[in-house]
């Protein structure tokens, strides 16, 4: 039980429909990308399997619908998320005003323990559209949000070309585990009534 | 373009629906393409069969008696005009006709002797088969003669007002302008395209879908139902549907001068093939008659109007699965005692005994197996009742004239419904609109049905019926469900197939 809490990361992508959630999810995992993607209806996941710090994690990664409506959903995909990546899309100015709604509702419905340190990560996708000159948020904007929102780590992407993609993820991961030290509190007891027999019990001492 | 669906064409890598294959998947796909054929030839077969005994059988009580002949000479003419439309439109997959072609091939080959005397659907013509045929791959060319032979030897039995009600049928699909002798009609269509003609005018337009309804049940002849086909096929701008109709008020109602007049319409609406209007009038006969059995098919006007409500509330429990949640407690209760499970076996077990329609367990079996693609589109409309439930003129008022009026008239109606289902949303109107943009590039991408005009249909559609029942709009799903409708049927057909009709 112990194991499994480590290693597998549970991340949720929420923003906009059609600001390129699925195009990032997939470009991360498959480095593709694709200009003929479905609308996704309700929830897809795909995992991956990640290093970090000498550590094997799976990354279990959720694309959600982004039709408002779909909110109601929520409750059932995001509980147990260890991050949530919030995208807009920097040529709409809508994607961006939309993120305190979708930072709420998460925080609402996946009722977090500690909601005020619950890590997010906030992605700027769509930088290549046009050089960049439909842009119509701009990061300095941006990264006020992020500053009021308790310093969240921000990173303008383009799953298109694959701009910062690995990056974001690389830090989307950093910031599921900086929850965990918390829980591992919890787990020495339970280490120990399962009985020693897991391997990876001990690299919860690392 | 260039791909074709409906058909097993390897080369291009495409199932018969039209989609890509994954490469990943080619080699499995050519491993059971050739099984799924046969399967697929085997159902054909078995439908045809059936259907043609269907049609021999037709004494049966107020059914129609529709000759096996004259059912495949519809069959055949309705695909030749639907291939010859969607080529000239590209509208939809012209490239899933070849299939439907092949199947035609098989089916072509019944019998053709007998009375033709109901030709409602029947749509024999005597230049399409040539078109047909030669636009036809070399294999089907025999298929086409005889196909051909056999129209014409109909032809030649029918008289005169049966031709008409030929070129109706053609006209309703490839050259619109076909008015019958109803002469109210005319003003019925003055007032559907003036865009303050509201409320009256909807009851008008009932009252015209009460008749239809009638002539549909009752499959008594093809007259006066053209110029609703007409109509139902306006869906281009409102300006181009103005320009007809004017050109209609200053013409004589002559069916000579209209078949003169250019086609300006896109086809989207299609009536159901004669062969399956047995079916489909069963399907819509069982809803009658829940209401008021004594009444139920003697076509009576007042009978109609109370039995098409009630056709409604009945069906939307069916359609519930697709393309909403049955939302409305009250008539699903309403309609669920008599209809819990699935749609197929509830219409069939309906209130029609067993003697009434002796062949329904056949049907049902015959469904369980598999409905041919090249049916498919016209059984799902025959089930659901498509022609019962269609209010003419409904669907391109929807998309026409609410477009620029709506937003002042209807929008503290639609404000109201809106926020009951979603109190979060913004007061404002048709806000799925741009969900819907965002999700048309997003609808079966790839697929050679929606290039532009594909998507111009499914915008449509998608609107159409967002306006219809505002409370639900657009809901993401939404699109793929009517994007394979559209690849089924003509658009105004897969409104009301889709949920429309509630």
């Amino acid at each position: 039980m112990a194991s499994r809490r480590r290693t597998l990361l549970k991340v949720i992508i929420l923003g906009d429909s059609g600001v390129g959630k699925t195009s990032l999810m997939n470009q991360y995992v498959n480095k593709k990308f694709s200009n003929q993607y479905k609308a996704t209806i309700g929830a897809d996941f795909l995992t991956k399997e990640v290093q970090f710090e000498d550590r094997l994690f799976t990354l279990q990664i959720w694309d959600t619908a982004g039709q408002e409506r779909f909110q109601s959903l929520g409750v059932a995909f995001y509980r147990g998320a260890d991050c949530c990546v919030l995208v807009y899309d920097v040529n709409s100015m809508k994607s961006f005003d939309n993120l305190n709604n979708w930072r709420e509702e998460f925080l609402i419905q996946a009722s977090p323990s500690d909601p005020d340190n619950f890590p997010f990560v906030l992605l700027g996708n769509k930088v290549d559209v046009d050089g960049g000159n439909s842009r119509v948020v701009s990061e300095k904007k941006a990264k006020a949000w992020c500053a009021s929102k308790g310093n969240i780590p921000y990173f303008e992407t383009s799953a298109k070309d694959g701009i910062n993609v690995e990056e974001a993820f690389q830090c989307i991961v950093k910031n599921a585990l900086k929850n965990e030290p918390e829980e591992e509190l919890y787990m020495p007891d339970t280490v120990d009534v399962v009985g020693g027999n897991r391997g990876q019990g001990s690299s919860g001492c690392c | 373009m260039g791909a074709t669906p409906f058909d097993f064409d390897f080369d291009h890598k495409r199932d018969v629906y039209g989609f890509a294959v994954r490469p990943q998947h080619l080699q499995r796909f050519r491993e059971y393409a050739k099984i799924y054929k046969e399967e697929e030839d085997e159902r054909t077969h078995r439908w045809k069969d059936f259907l043609d005994r269907l049609a021999d059988s037709a004494d049966l009580p107020s059914t129609p008696s529709i000759h096996a002949a004259a059912a495949g000479d519809a069959e055949s003419a309705e695909k030749s005009v639907k291939e010859e439309h969607h080529e000239a439109e590209n509208t939809d997959t012209d490239t899933n006709l070849e299939y439907l072609k092949e199947a035609d091939g098989n089916e072509e080959l019944g019998d053709v002797n007998g009375e033709p005397d109901d030709i409602k659907g029947v749509t024999s013509n005597l230049e399409k088969p040539k078109e047909d045929s030669s636009s036809r791959g070399a294999d089907c060319d025999e298929d086409d003669e005889e196909e051909g032979e056999a129209e014409e030897r109909n032809i030649k039995i029918e008289c005169v007002d049966q031709v008409d009600d030929n070129d109706e049928s053609i006209e309703a699909k490839g050259k619109p302008e076909d008015f019958d002798d109803v002469a109210g009609n005319s003003e019925k269509l003055k007032e559907e395209t003036s865009a303050d003609y509201v409320t009256p005018n909807k009851a008008s337009e009932e009252f015209k879908e009460i008749n239809e309804g009638s002539e549909e049940i009752k499959v008594i002849n093809g007259g006066s139902e053209g110029f609703k086909d007409q109509n139902g096929g306006s869906k281009e701008l409102g300006e181009v549907n103005n320009d007809n109709f004017k050109r209609f008020e200053e013409t004589p109602f002559d069916k000579g001068l209209l078949d003169e007049l250019e086609p300006i319409k896109v086809e989207s609406w299609r009536r159901v093939r004669a062969s399956l209007s047995i079916i489909e009038k069963m399907m819509s006969s069982r809803v009658v008659k829940r209401n008021d059995t004594a009444n139920a098919i003697s076509g009576e006007v007042a009978t109609q109007l109370a039995s098409i409500e009630e056709d409604r509330a009945v069906e939307e429990t069916h359609e519930g699965n697709s393309a909403e949640e049955s939302y409305d407690a009250e008539k699903v209760d309403r309609s669920q005692d008599g209809a819990p499970g699935d749609s197929t076996s509830v219409t069939l077990e309906g209130d029609n005994g067993g003697s009434y329609f002796p062949w329904r367990e056949e049907l049902e079996s015959l469904v369980r197996g598999g409905v041919p693609i090249a049916l498919r589109g016209e059984m799902w409309q025959a089930f659901v009742g498509v022609g019962a439930r269609k209010i003419t003129g409904y669907y391109n008022k929807l998309l026409d004239e609410r477009t620029d009026v709506l937003d002042e008239k209807d929008l503290k109606d639609q404000v109201v419904n809106e926020q009951k289902s979603s109190p979060k949303k913004d007061p404002k109107p048709e806000k799925w609109k741009g969900q819907i943009e965002k999700d048309l590039p997003r609808t079966f991408p790839g697929h050679p049905a929606l290039d532009e005009d594909g998507r111009n249909a499914l915008r449509r559609l998608l609107t159409a019926y967002a306006r219809h029942n505002p409370s639900v709009g657009y809901c993401q799903a939404m699109n793929f469900f009517a994007g394979l409708f559209l690849l089924f049927m003509p658009e105004e057909n897969a409104f009301w197939g889709s949920g429309g009709g509630h």
